[in-house]
């Protein structure tokens, strides 16, 4: 039956209920890797989204199990912009703390000449 | 292009309230996230992202017109919601960027500063090293030279000392002669004072002899024993030391004129005079004068103011001293 309908796929073009989401799969999986990276883990707001893209990549496995395509496509799809805005935020929150260490320098600074 | 999108999306989105359909609730959430975004510093900071949540909107509000709160539809609103919030937080790590540079330029010129004040305080210090150094140069010379110039004062000092002294010495040595030449006087002349009255006067040593001791009344011819002691004038005119000049003055009294005192007196002086020559007094060092009556040392109106004036002088003088 599957086989069947992968032929047909292939004739019509319209594949993408049929194709086992490899390619999603590791695209989010490496999305997650690039969040763990930028230090999502470490920053509260980051590290809820990343914990949701890890989520929905096991939910995406499941439904991938189960040979559907379609929802583990769309799972794996709004997996990967979480992992995407974990890794933002994870970078917004490195920059404020780095922004945070140059300030502190500076009041130090002025303070010390004062 | 980012208000252009915006405007459209308002419009697709009014269309899709105005359907009868519905909203999903996916839809909801990504209008009012990309509204934030848009509110936020999103679209200057992050402008690539925010095109992006916009597209994404945009298809998701074709999505709910064709087909209301179809699993499309809340994909994309979902894909949205999530690209808006990567456009704040993205516009956030820039903003926040700005900041540290900002920071770190202010860090940075407020080092140079204090570095390029640091150098300064050091060249001046420097600076201020070496005129000291330079002071203290001069001071070690001025030093040195005072030290010196003390040196030479001290030997002067002492030199002035020593002669002076010397001069103490030379002092007492003159002042012990002249008493010597004193005593030696004193002791010459103390002979000479059994007979003749001697007196130590402006114009110089006076021995006055009475007329009487010398010669005969009216005469000019020394008397025997006249001459005895003008032997020990002689004599003790010779210890009064060499260089002396002698004056011979004879006086008489104011009896008979004028001009016969003068010329008995004259006489008188000069027998006294040749009679000193011949006991070795030299003639070039000897005058001798007659002063007549005219210079009485008494009164002539009684007997012994006339005895008085009638008397021979001799007057002294010491040898002029002649500065070198």
């Amino acid at each position: 039956m599957r086989r069947a309908m992968w032929l047909g796929c292939l004739l019509a073009g319209a594949c993408a209920t049929v194709r086992v989401p490899t390619g999603e799969l590791a695209e989010s999986r490496a999305q997650v890797r690039v969040a763990e990276q930028a230090g999502a883990a470490g920053d509260a707001d980051a590290a809820l989204y990343l914990m949701r893209a890890r989520q929905q990549i096991d939910d995406a496995q499941v439904l991938i199990a189960h040979d559907r395509y379609g929802d583990a496509r769309r799972t794996l799809e709004r997996a990967g912009m979480d992992a995407k805005l974990a890794t933002a935020l994870a970078r917004a929150a490195s920059a404020r703390a780095d922004a945070r260490d140059a300030q502190r320098q500076v009041d130090e600074l002025k303070a010390r000449v004062r | 292009m980012t208000r252009r999108i915006l405007i459209h999306v308002a419009a697709v989105a009014l269309m899709a309230a105005c359907a009868t359909s519905g909203t999903s609730r996916e839809l909801v959430e990504a209008r009012a996230t990309f509204a934030r975004a848009n509110a936020s510093g999103a679209p200057a900071e992050a402008p690539a992202s925010m095109a992006e949540a916009a597209r994404l909107l945009q298809a998701a509000e074709r999505a709910n017109a064709s087909d209301a709160r179809s699993m499309r539809e809340r994909q994309l609103a979902y894909l949205a919601t999530r690209q808006a919030q990567i456009a704040i937080a993205e516009a956030n790590a820039r903003v926040a960027k700005k900041d540290a540079e900002l920071a770190r330029a202010a860090l940075a010129r407020r080092a140079n500063e204090a570095l390029t004040a640091a150098e300064a305080s050091k060249a001046e210090a420097t600076s201020e090293g070496e005129r000291r150094a330079e002071i203290e140069r001069e001071l070690a010379e001025t030093r040195t030279k005072l030290a010196e110039k003390g040196q030479a004062l001290d030997q002067q000092t002492q030199q002035l000392r020593d002669r002076e002294t010397a001069l103490q010495a030379e002092l007492a040595a003159l002042r012990g002669e002249r008493e010597r030449v004193v005593h030696e006087r004193d002791a010459a002349l103390a002979q000479v004072k059994e007979f003749a009255k001697i007196q130590e006067e402006k114009r110089g040593l006076v021995i006055t002899m009475p007329a009487e001791v010398l010669f005969r009344v009216d005469e000019a011819t020394l008397l025997p024993p006249a001459r005895a002691k003008l032997e020990e004038v002689a004599a003790a005119l010779q210890k009064l030391g060499p260089g002396q000049t002698f004056m011979i003055e004879g006086h008489t009294d104011s009896r008979g004129t004028a001009e016969y005192n003068v010329r008995l007196s004259k006489a008188r002086a000069n027998a006294v005079r040749e009679f000193l020559i011949s006991r070795g007094v030299e003639p070039g060092k000897i005058i001798a004068s007659g002063r007549g009556e005219a210079e009485p040392v008494a009164e002539n109106t009684n007997p012994e103011g006339r005895a008085n004036n009638r008397r021979v002088e001799i007057i002294v003088t010491p040898p002029a001293v002649s500065v070198k």
